[in-house]
């Protein structure tokens, strides 16, 4: 495992207000590092809203219905390394199926159903931890 | 909610053409409610058939946006009209190149352009 040049954590409560302000600090940490790429910039800008949106939307609405002692917030991490950035979202929900899911084929006249796929058209790499309420999206540096 | 909602949605209607023009962020937060408020003030104008989405004021529209942006496509489709979106920044063509949407619905880099398309 390469030491991480940069890693940081943030936490955000489970509201959409708090989606901006939180982007804006983590690329502002991305340009105080030695990664220099626009693009991966604007990619990761695109697959975290979408993952943001859906650990709002999915995650804290299904743990606010399962139970009120659960923690309602939403931990976000973003490493880079030499060879790659990440950046992870877990949320308190119980997570969904992802083994099910399918992850290629955009919906055409369908009004739901683009985020995950969004995601994964932009990111090189998109982990989810067992549970699926942990998702991880990995962008090569060259 | 509805007065945040009045101030981010304004519909200019000329004639036979409509301009819809959201101010602000359309994303999961406020998707269906811009849709809703949208189709509402549209089901009045029953002499529109072109409609334009002006994106000009709009920093960010998420997926849930483009499912708004489908949702006003289909909607005019019944009336047998047409939709076309104007002035959408660089993120924003971003996800629609992802979620190839511009299959679909065109997209003209003003609004001048959209309005005197056929």
């Amino acid at each position: 495992m390469q030491k991480p040049e940069l890693e940081k954590e943030f936490i955000i409560g489970c509201q959409a207000a708090e989606i901006t302000p939180l982007l804006k600090k983590v690329l502002q940490e991305i340009d105080s590092s030695s990664l220099k790429a626009e693009e991966i910039k604007f990619n990761l800008e695109l697959a975290a809203r979408e993952m943001l949106a859906n650990a709002i939307e999915h995650g804290c609405a299904l743990a606010a219905e399962n139970s009120s002692r659960v923690e309602m917030k939403i931990r976000i991490e973003l490493k880079i390394t030499e060879k790659e950035l990440s950046f992870k979202v877990s949320d308190p929900g119980p997570g969904f199926a992802w083994q099910k899911y399918n992850l290629e084929t955009m919906p055409r006249f369908e009004e739901k159903g683009r985020g995950l796929k969004m995601i994964y058209q932009v990111a090189d790499q998109i982990k989810f931890n067992s549970c699926g309420n942990q998702i991880t999206v990995i962008f090569k540096v060259n | 909610m509805l007065e945040l909602l009045e101030e981010s949605l304004e519909l200019l209607v000329e004639k036979n053409t409509a301009v819809l023009k959201f101010d602000g962020e359309v994303i999961f937060d406020n998707s269906n409610q811009l849709k809703e408020e949208a189709k509402e003030r549209l089901k009045g104008k029953t002499e529109v058939d072109k409609l334009i989405i002006d994106l000009s004021k709009v920093p960010y529209l998420d997926s849930s946006g483009v499912g708004v942006l489908l949702s006003l496509f289909k909607f005019m489709r019944t009336r047998e009209g047409s939709l076309a979106i104007a002035e959408p920044n660089a993120k924003i063509r971003r996800v629609f190149d992802v979620t190839k949407m511009t299959e679909i619905i065109p997209v003209y880099m003003s609004l001048e352009e959209a309005v005197n398309q056929n």
